[in-house]
């Protein structure tokens, strides 16, 4: 996805932009905020990790990231909102509420980010920025903010103006949420952002949920992420979640940041491990104090085993064991068989699917909704008709209409089958925007046999919108559909055409 | 909670102290004295000792009763949590009974149910009948623990499903004897746990925090340190435990008792066992201690005036009249007029209306917050959030109502008490039952009580259980979530639905949707003040009878008491033969003996402080007319 698709949604918000900027070229402070926004629209998105306080977003950070870049701590520990964008050369600069930034020396330490504040307070910044050479960085821009349900409430704060400014647009592009429960602040926490975007609009953000710290709630058992599945399932079709998020994906945060970057001592440590009789390992395993201070030559050092609880916790010590026992040799491959069971392969490829595949429309919608919300605010002789046509977009442009449509099927009662809400979802997106994705067909299968799909999707869709007997809210999304099959066609022969 | 220590009563010693006090009081006829020992003895010998297990959702509240009683009671799940407060305490056989209020009924309907399916019936996964509420389990278990009177709550978490949790979970506080607030290892306490520590606090004396799942988090320790700075720096002095649950349930299954030590589950066992049992027996033992010497107190002012008129039958004139100066002070006190009543009937205006004022003053703050939130929004897109913050905000406000208005009634009780001291410018020897030493301390028992002569913390205590522990869990809540007024608004909004579609006059729509919504939300609020304060004077209603009732007794006991006085104070001076006289002497004084050593059995119960304040000395009669 690192080709920064064009699209109509962004030449149209460039389009605004340029326009209002020209409109407002004599006011220097809403030219510089257009300015900023025109910048932001060529940017990577824009995601932000947000959640309660301990949700364990600076872990999930590092998982992303796959290095331990963000500092983690037992204690409440991110307490500035921080950037980090992909960059040749390693930097930090804080940016306090008032005053010009400074740079911060960089220091890493066993290959984490020691963030020196030096003289600067948490209360005084308004953001940290890091730069650094990761790759993922270069598709995506992620911000770690502090906890909403902090134990200070200027911090709590601190995340409720970034993401729902009083005064202006969401700095975010998309948030994922964590979760540690279906807790009522989370929920409500999640209406708040959902509100705040749908002002100008009416659309839902985009966002998804992630269960962070979903080990944690099995107690360490073995079968924990099973179970936790089993209920994330269940919570899919939750009302209180319901046109808030997209995707809710379980991820045991600690295991995936620890087994992205498995180390070969630590495998040894492991295979020590496995080696022991059942009976001693489960005694050994009864609390994590049992586990780093019992004596016994046949085990790992105490230091190994005190960073291997720390690293992996219970359940990733446990889920370790049990893969190694399938029979897997090296450290390679169990690295990668305990990402794929920690729930992080599934969250990168929701990210994929919801946020980076929708790359130019929630880079457009963002801009958009800044340039609605200057030229609402500051009216002007002949900013009506931008306003207008801004507003226009807003409601009308395809895309939205998509993503509000998925993100509502389950709280809006369509009179269709299962089968056919399924088809509905793909076909707007739900599980990928390329042609074939949303035609449930192998990216292989011949352009012929798309076409045909194309056609036939196109044709169902229609005769189900014009049904006599529908009522109003299915034939409104039957109509969507039978848009988005039109625009399968419209690039499946654009497609064809540039090939030929 | 007295500074100075005191050795643990023996419970059969107590019992023992009641009998003999019983004995001497049912020589005179005085039954109602003896009535009042009687309950007191029943409540030596089956104490009911409530420990509330608090916290938010998922902290691991449900293992650790199960941890605490060794048995796998409460139902465990990794996503779904408790819905339903589970009571577990002493039974001979396992059983349960679900308690549900249903729609249409008067009282709450209860129905024996398996205790092994306590996960269809507690959890959020429970099937719910409509109409039919669940509003509490009672677990019976044969256990060794449970059969000492200890008796476990388990609450739904704080902030699991709604705020509601919150008031219920408040409102089982001021009934219980001791508080677990449960917050796992796997981080420091959150702003929302602090507060519902403090409003605990006021709630309760004894709140303990357990830091649970230390098996699962390496870094423990550091949690503990953090949150202790926390406790300090919120300026709460409350004592913080490990514990986990799991490592128990593992040590006994594998006879390892090492590990059971480090689980903290036998010191959080033995902290109940040992420290609260004897700080409620340390109590329950005051109040046998008050009551013997009062009722000995009472017993004695007849033999005492006897016997000084006996020994000088010149003074007989003397002593009538003092005695009866007291009786028209008693008197007074049992009159309407009397200005204890007038504080009673005057504090509870008072109460009423500042009562009424606080909750006001609260809910007219939502509305305006809501107010502001429904000018930020379109209402018809949000409604339904806008719905469940209302009823939160609501259900917050009446918490804090509640709260603040126990306080003022417990205030009250104390100054009424107060005027027992005031008011009788003679010492009367039952003065020290306005001692308010220890009087409003929550006492254990409270179940077992049935109506009828109480000391004043338990009719208060009790009258206070009914009047709050009622409205909150059960009826005010329950009601509100039906939210009445959401339906005038619904039609409205369906009628609104299109309103998407017609873009011309979409801001005088979007005005008029607002407009309406405000008025669905005064309505809401204008009904819950309605009811909440309907609710709130109805029950106080009968704390206040309860206190009026109760100091009502009081004087009766005193008038009663006095008449006996003058009269034997007469007969006494009556007596003409000298021989007649010594034999009466006599045997008023092996009785007044028998009284001594009563008192002083008693005495030895208290304070030291507050048994000397109180002691009338012994065989010394004109201290007590004089």
């Amino acid at each position: 996805m690192n080709d920064i698709r064009e699209s109509a949604a962004m030449t149209t918000a460039r389009d605004l932009l340029d326009l209002a900027i020209r409109a407002y070229r004599r006011e220097p402070e809403i030219l510089e905020t257009l300015q900023a926004h025109r910048v932001r629209l060529d940017e990577p998105l824009r995601v932000a990790l947000v959640g309660s306080v301990k949700a364990g977003k600076s872990t999930l950070l590092n998982a992303l990231l796959g290095e331990h870049l963000a500092p983690t701590d037992a204690r409440e520990c991110t307490r500035v909102v921080t950037w980090y964008r992909h960059g040749s050369t390693p930097q930090v600069v804080a940016k306090p509420v008032n005053g010009s930034p400074e740079n911060l020396p960089v220091h890493r330490q066993h290959g984490r980010l020691e963030l020196d504040l030096g003289d600067a307070t948490a209360d005084s910044l308004e953001r940290i920025d890091v730069t650094w050479p990761a790759d993922p960085l270069a598709e995506l821009i992620l911000v770690d903010t502090p906890g909403t349900v902090s134990i200070s409430e200027s911090i709590s704060s601190r995340t409720q103006k970034f993401l729902a400014p009083p005064d202006g647009v969401s700095e975010a592009d998309a948030v994922i949420y964590m979760l540690r429960s279906l807790h009522l602040s989370d929920v409500e926490f999640l209406h708040d952002v959902k509100n705040h975007h749908g002002r100008a609009d009416g659309s839902a953000p985009r966002s998804i949920a992630v269960l962070s710290r979903a080990d944690e709630l099995g107690g360490g058992r073995l079968d924990a992420m099973v179970s936790v599945n089993a209920a994330a399932a269940k919570l899919r079709t939750d009302p209180a979640l319901d046109g808030v998020c997209e995707a809710l994906v379980p991820v045991a945060g600690l295991l995936a940041l620890a087994s992205t970057t498995l180390r070969q001592s630590e495998f040894s440590a492991f295979v020590a491990l496995e080696k022991l009789p059942r009976d001693e390992r489960e005694a050994l395993l009864a609390s994590v104090d049992r586990f780093i201070t019992a004596e016994d030559e046949n085990l790992p050092s105490p230091r190994v085993r005190a960073s291997l609880v720390e690293r992996f916790g219970v359940y990733g010590i446990r889920l370790a064991i049990a893969v190694l026992r399938t029979g897997i040799k090296d450290a390679p491959t169990l690295s990668a068989e305990l990402v794929r069971r920690s729930g992080l392969d599934e969250l990168r490829r929701v990210i994929d699917v919801h946020f980076q595949q929708r790359h130019a429309e929630l880079k457009a919608h963002s801009a958009i909704s800044a340039v609605y919300r200057v030229l609402q605010d500051n009216p002007r002789e002949h900013t009506q008709e931008l306003l207008e046509d801004a507003e226009e977009f807003l409601a009308n442009a395809h895309a939205f209409r998509e993503m509000r449509l998925i993100s509502h099927v389950r709280s809006v009662k369509l009179a269709l089958a299962p089968e056919e809400l399924e088809e509905l979802i793909r076909l707007t997106g739900g599980n990928g925007t390329s042609p074939k994705q949303r035609l449930g067909l192998d990216e292989d299968v011949d352009d012929l046999t798309a076409h045909r799909a194309a056609y036939d999707a196109l044709w169902a869709w229609t005769e189900r919108a014009e049904h006599p007997l529908i009522d109003r809210d299915t034939a409104a999304a039957c109509r969507v559909v039978r848009r988005s099959c039109e625009g399968i066609l419209d690039e499946l022969s654009q497609a064809h055409f540039a090939t030929v | 909670m007295t500074a100075t220590p005191l050795s643990v009563p023996e419970r059969a010693d107590l019992l023992r102290l009641l009998a003999d006090a019983a004995a001497a009081a049912s020589t005179t006829d005085r039954d109602d004295l003896v009535d009042s020992l009687k309950q007191l003895s029943q409540r030596v010998e089956d104490p009911t000792i409530r420990v509330v297990v608090v916290g938010q959702f998922k902290q691991g509240k449900s293992a650790l009763v199960n941890a605490m009683v060794d048995q796998s009671v409460c139902p465990i799940d990794d996503v779904i949590g408790t819905a339903v407060p589970t009571v577990v305490q002493y039974g001979e056989t396992p059983s349960a009974v679900m308690w549900s209020e249903v729609d249409g009924v008067e009282g709450l309907q209860s129905r024996s149910i398996p205790i092994d399916s306590l996960r269809q019936h507690v959890t959020e996964a429970a099937e719910s009948q409509d109409g039919v509420r669940p509003v509490r389990v009672d677990v019976y278990l044969p256990n060794q623990l449970l059969a000492q009177g200890i008796s476990f709550i388990d609450t739904p978490g704080v902030g699991g499903v709604t705020k509601a949790h919150v008031a219920s979970t408040l409102s089982m506080i001021p009934v219980a004897d001791a508080v677990f607030m449960l917050s796992d290892a796997s981080q420091e306490y959150t702003q929302p746990e602090l507060a519902f520590l403090k409003q605990a606090m006021t709630l309760c004396p004894t709140v303990s925090c357990v830091l649970s799942k230390t098996d699962l988090h390496v870094q423990w320790r550091t949690i503990a340190e953090a949150n202790r700075e926390h406790l300090a720096a919120a300026g709460l002095d409350l004592p913080l435990m490990p514990a986990s649950a799991a490592s128990h349930l593992r040590a006994v299954a594998t006879n390892d008792a090492a590990l059971d030590r480090e689980s903290g589950i036998p010191q959080l066992k033995a902290d109940l066992t040992g420290d609260l049992l004897d700080r409620v027996l340390t109590e329950t033992g005051q109040a046998v201690g008050r009551q013997v010497i009062s009722v000995v107190d009472h017993l004695r002012l007849p033999i005492d005036s006897e016997l000084a008129t006996l020994r000088d039958p010149g003074r007989s004139g003397a002593v009538v009249k003092s005695l009866k100066e007291s009786q028209a002070a008693a008197q007074a006190l049992s009159q309407k007029s009397a200005k204890w009543q007038q504080t009673l009937s005057d504090g509870s205006n008072d109460w009423i209306s500042d009562m009424e004022y606080d909750l006001r003053d609260r809910l007219r703050r939502v509305g305006r917050e809501c107010e502001m939130l429904i000018d930020d929004c379109d209402p018809s897109e949000v409604w339904e959030e806008i719905g469940a913050w209302l009823a939160d905000s609501i259900a917050q406000a009446v918490a804090d109502n509640f709260v603040w208005s126990h306080q003022r009634a417990e205030w009250l009780a104390a100054r009424v008490a107060d005027h027992f001291s005031v008011e009788g410018a003679v010492e009367l020897p039952s003065l020290r039952f306005s001692d308010t030493e220890g009087v409003l301390n929550p006492i254990a028992g409270l179940e077992a009580l049935p109506s009828g002569h109480m000391s004043l913390p338990q009719k208060v205590i009790l009258g206070m259980r009914n009047s709050y522990g009622g409205i909150l869990m059960f009826g005010l809540l329950t009601s509100l979530s039906g939210m009445p007024l959401v339906n005038p608004f619904s039609i409205g909004a369906g009628m609104l639905v299109g309103g998407f579609s017609y873009r011309q006059d979409a801001a005088a729509r979007l005005e008029r949707r607002r407009s309406m919504a405000k008025v669905a939300v005064r309505r809401l609020i204008d009904e819950a003040m309605f009811q909440v304060g309907k609710e709130q004077r109805d029950r106080f209603r009968e704390v206040k009878k309860t206190l009026r009732d109760h100091f009502a007794d009081m004087a009766e006991h005193m008038k009663r008491s006095l008449q006996e006085a003058i009269d034997s104070a007469k007969a006494g001076a009556k007596s003409k033969t000298e021989g007649g006289r010594t034999d009466r002497i006599s045997t008023l004084q092996a009785r007044e003996a028998t009284l001594a050593e009563l008192a002083e059995r008693a005495r030895r119960l208290l304070p030291p402080g507050a048994a000397n304040e109180s002691a009338v000395p012994a065989g010394d009669s004109e201290a007590v007319v004089a």
